[in-house]
């Protein structure tokens, strides 16, 4: 299929779902995106299993804090100068590109790029959601190995890194987006052929993005009409049933930025004369979701926050005191819920105390029930009816 | 405290005169071409209606729509001269990018976007470009425009490219107009320069129309201190309107909805306010209109302002009734409902006529409504019916029934029972709840600071902050037992080990009485 530039927005806005409150900004690659396949023309977005097995594959995105992206939009250059660079350093030229990373933003920059350069996009990307960090891609947890990899950040600031390893390859990362990008930087990475990326990647998010996407412009607004399609939607994609965890409103978010990235701690309140506080772990995406000190959800499952009133996801950059939200768990795709796939990206992995439980087996212990409209079943403990 | 509370509709402009909670007097008149003879005709019946000496009124408090029907009806706006500052870090979302194309080409002048800026934590990223600079503004003052918007990255963190800026412009007399985005927002560039463009094209605007209210009530021999209301429904003094008229864009909805609560002393309700064309439909929460939680379009431009969240729908007093009934606006007959509408011997079959001929009027002539078919006033009434239950269970966060306030001149559509509403409640007063509003305008106050999170620490700082926002709030002029801390922002500005936070928050209360 052609991705077209009036796919972006629900690409964007779906992706945005996907990325757990990371992924970057959904307006800012919304807005480049469109302007440049205006210009540009139309992407082809491939499905995994028709790339040919000696394809070269590369994955670029945006590396930081979303909040300085959403100051620093880029001058549209970067993320090509990052990918020439690559291509140039090992001589394999690009077949085809792909996301590292689902996001409002990230989920954009292939297309971006691909529409420039008359290039297709895979419909898969190296997390199925949004993560902190490059050792958490599939890709790099299935062996491939992250460098070289090229980093673009101000103008004439880029790296070319090799590293034995992806998580001393993210440190480095780091301070160059620092040092070299004021906070943010684009990256060409993970030079891949086209048997391997089969293997590594997580299929379908492009298009799972896109879906979800129209899901939430047309349902804007409309929570229970949105929350019955989503459940559909998930499962054409490998992903688990939706859960609401909780809804409520944002009374503290305590969140600042260290080593190039946003962390901290949001806490909820219940509405109306109700008891129960919900605390939500950040590290740029939402790691924990803790009702009191009940733990119902961790990475790598899903945790996405939407906007009550207007039903749109909330990246965790954009809360704010006072915001009237849900908070939705979501099973992770099985390739990140394996043993050494939980070795990357388990809690332990973001400095947080506890084994992985999926997310099932968590709300399994809290006990179920049925919601108002006897549908679809909710965790029970924290409901005072 | 005696103050007159004026709302500038665009048919009508409502004056009321209170003395501390309550209400002396009222007046509806038509608002007029040149807004401040409206004005003056409305204060001057208020004033002698209630026999009280203009000298005794302490304020004037002035909600207007103007500057919003300027954007939205792209009228009045000035061209722009757009400046960015940052093009090596930002030129893929140029300024005007995805504008309305008529908007853009009422507002658009010339662009320039030169190189210079900053880092998230205030380092100078690039040098500024100073021949780039001159080089805009020989092209601004070749273009003939007169009024500058000036955007530079990171200017929320560091303003001095912006202030430097406005120092060399207001010193060479480059233009007389000059908006800076640093004083209109936080981080992210395109939502605060698009605010920063609309501010710059109403400056003009504002300047006129601050001057003529001015002149007005000079003319009444009211020498009251002269406020206009901001969208959050707190007010700003007259010279600031002038510097600032972007702010006061939404509070059209912000004061009916105050006003709403000061009527019927409720905190917590629905209310809708229904005027000729439209009903706005809207959350009370707290005596406070709930706000938008993503960011608001005005005029189909995305800005940084956060807005009482409210829902519109093309259905008022003057709306036409077509389709037997089936079919009630968006169509509406507007200001000229008392020529045009069937019960004022007009030709238009309007939703006024409806209630006339139903009997739920005081007004028209319901001897020429007569002839309506039964069946078509009951599809009609059956039609309003659904489009007002469909409108208050998409604004409803949840399934427990609220109350609902009934204002606008118009309100007499909205039926008695409806899903959802334990009462609809009419309160007296219900046409001028928006010139209410104006008048009962809070006063906030910010304060800003930077702390570093292993020195005094966040609770520190937080308390410090909150201390300082109340007393600049009571020194403004708010009553200390009503001060509430509404807004609460940080913004993390460094990378280091010892990271520093960029505080701001914002204390409301009453105006002392």
């Amino acid at each position: 299929m052609k991705i077209t530039c009036n796919d972006v927005a629900d690409i964007a806005l779906g992706g945005a779902f996907l990325a757990c409150g990371g992924g970057g900004d959904v307006l800012v690659g919304r807005m480049v995106a469109e302007r440049v396949l205006r210009e540009h023309g139309n992407v082809d977005l491939i499905p995994l299993q028709e790339i040919t097995d000696d394809a070269t594959v590369i994955a670029v995105g945006g590396v930081g804090a979303p909040s300085i992206m959403n100051e620093k939009v880029s001058n549209g250059t970067e993320a090509i100068t990052a990918l020439r660079i690559l291509e140039e350093y090992t001589g394999r030229k690009a077949d085809a590109l792909i996301a590292f990373e689902a996001g409002g933003f990230n989920s954009l920059v292939p297309v971006m790029i691909a529409s420039q350069l008359g290039l297709p996009v895979l419909d898969a990307d190296g997390m199925g959601r949004a993560f902190p960090e490059m050792q958490m891609e599939t890709f790099s947890i299935y062996g491939v190995s992250a460098t070289p990899l090229t980093l673009v950040g101000n103008a004439g600031h880029s790296i070319i890194m090799n590293m034995a390893d992806a998580s001393t390859a993210e440190k480095l990362i780091r301070q160059f987006t620092v040092l070299g990008g004021g906070g943010a930087c684009f990256s060409a990475e993970h030079v891949m052929d086209g048997s391997t990326v089969k293997r590594v990647s997580v299929p379908h998010t492009i298009s799972l993005s896109l879906r979800l996407g129209r899901c939430l412009r047309e349902n804007h607004g409309n929570m229970k009409e949105f929350r019955q399609e989503l459940d559909a939607i998930l499962q054409t994609a490998r992903y688990g049933r939706p859960n609401v965890l909780f809804e409520g409103k944002v009374v503290d978010v305590d969140r600042q930025v260290t080593g190039g990235y946003d962390v901290g701690i949001v806490t909820l309140q219940e509405f109306g004369a109700g008891e129960n506080n919900m605390t939500m772990d950040i590290q740029n995406e939402f790691l924990t979701a803790r009702l009191g000190t009940h733990v119902l959800a961790t990475v790598p499952d899903l945790i996405c926050m939407l906007d009550n009133d207007t039903v749109q996801p909330i990246t965790q950059e954009t809360l704010r005191y006072g915001q009237r939200v849900t908070v939705m768990g979501i099973s992770a795709p099985e390739i990140l819920r394996t043993e050494q796939a939980l070795k990357v990206v388990g809690p332990k992995c973001f400095g947080i105390d506890m084994e992985y439980i999926p997310i099932e087996q968590r709300l399994g212990t809290v006990g179920l029930e049925f919601d108002s409209t006897g549908t679809e079943l909710i965790p029970s403990p924290y409901r005072s009816t | 405290m005696r103050r007159i509370g004026i709302d500038v509709g665009s048919t009508h402009t409502d004056a009321v005169i209170m003395d501390g909670k309550e209400i002396i007097a009222t007046c509806k008149a038509p608002t007029s071409t040149d807004i401040a003879s409206g004005i003056v005709s409305a204060a001057k019946t208020v004033l002698s209606e209630s026999r009280i000496a203009g000298s005794s009124i302490a304020a004037v408090m002035i909600g207007t729509t103007q500057f919003t029907n300027a954007v939205v009806q792209r009228r009045g706006l000035t061209r722009v001269a757009a400046l960015r500052v940052g093009a090596q870090s930002t030129s893929a979302l140029p300024p005007f990018c995805d504008w309305p194309p008529d908007l853009e080409e009422a507002v658009k002048g010339n662009v320039a976007m030169i190189n210079g800026g900053h880092e998230f934590d205030g380092r100078p990223i690039a040098a500024f470009d100073e021949a780039a600079f001159d080089g805009a503004c020989d092209e601004m003052a070749r273009a003939g425009l007169n009024s500058l918007s000036v955007c530079s990255m990171f200017s929320s963190v560091n303003p001095e490219t912006e202030l430097w800026i406005r120092q060399r412009v207001t010193e060479q007399r480059l233009a007389q107009y000059t908006s800076l985005s640093s004083e209109l927002g936080g981080i992210g560039i395109y939502q605060r320069e698009n605010a920063t463009l609309l501010n710059a094209a109403l400056m003009p605007l504002a300047a006129s129309t601050i001057q003529a209210f001015r002149t007005a009530f000079d003319e009444l021999g009211l020498s009251a201190k002269l406020f206009i209301s901001q969208n959050d429904g707190t007010l700003m003094q007259a010279d600031f309107a002038t510097r600032y008229p972007v702010l006061t864009i939404s509070s059209g909805p912000t004061n009916s909805m105050r006003g709403a609560a000061h009527l019927t002393g409720l905190a917590d309700a629905m209310v809708v306010d229904v005027g000729g064309t439209t009903s706005d439909v809207g959350m009370l929460m707290n005596g406070f209109p709930r706000r938008s939680g993503i960011e608001v379009e005005i005029g189909g431009v995305l800005t940084n302002f956060r807005m009482p969240d409210v829902l519109a729908i093309g259905l008022g007093g003057g709306s036409h009734v077509e389709e037997r009934g089936n079919k009630l606006g968006p169509l509406s007959v507007g200001h000229e409902l008392t020529t045009k509408a069937r019960c004022f011997a007009g030709e238009v079959l309007t939703a006024t006529d409806i209630a006339c001929a139903a009997g739920q009027l005081h007004f028209g002539r319901a001897d020429l409504v007569t002839d309506i078919d039964a069946s078509v006033i009951d599809t009609a009434m059956a039609t309003v019916f659904d489009m007002y239950s469909g409108v208050i269970d998409r604004m409803k966060t949840g399934p427990d029934p609220l109350p609902l306030i009934a204002v606008g001149g118009g309100s007499f559509l909205i039926p008695d029972d409806l899903p959802g509403i334990t009462e609809v409640i009419r309160p007296d007063y219900a046409g001028v709840a928006n010139a209410v509003g104006a008048a009962i305008g809070k006063i906030g106050a910010e304060a800003e600071l930077v702390y570093s999170r292993s020195g005094q620490g966040r609770i520190t700082a937080h308390d410090e902050i909150r201390r300082q926002a109340i007393e600049r709030a009571i020194a403004a002029g708010a009553d200390d037992a009503t001060i509430e801390i509404t807004e609460v922002d940080e913004i993390p500005i460094s990378y280091l080990e010892d990271p520093i936070v960029r505080l701001r928050v914002k204390a409301v209360g009453e105006m002392k009485i």
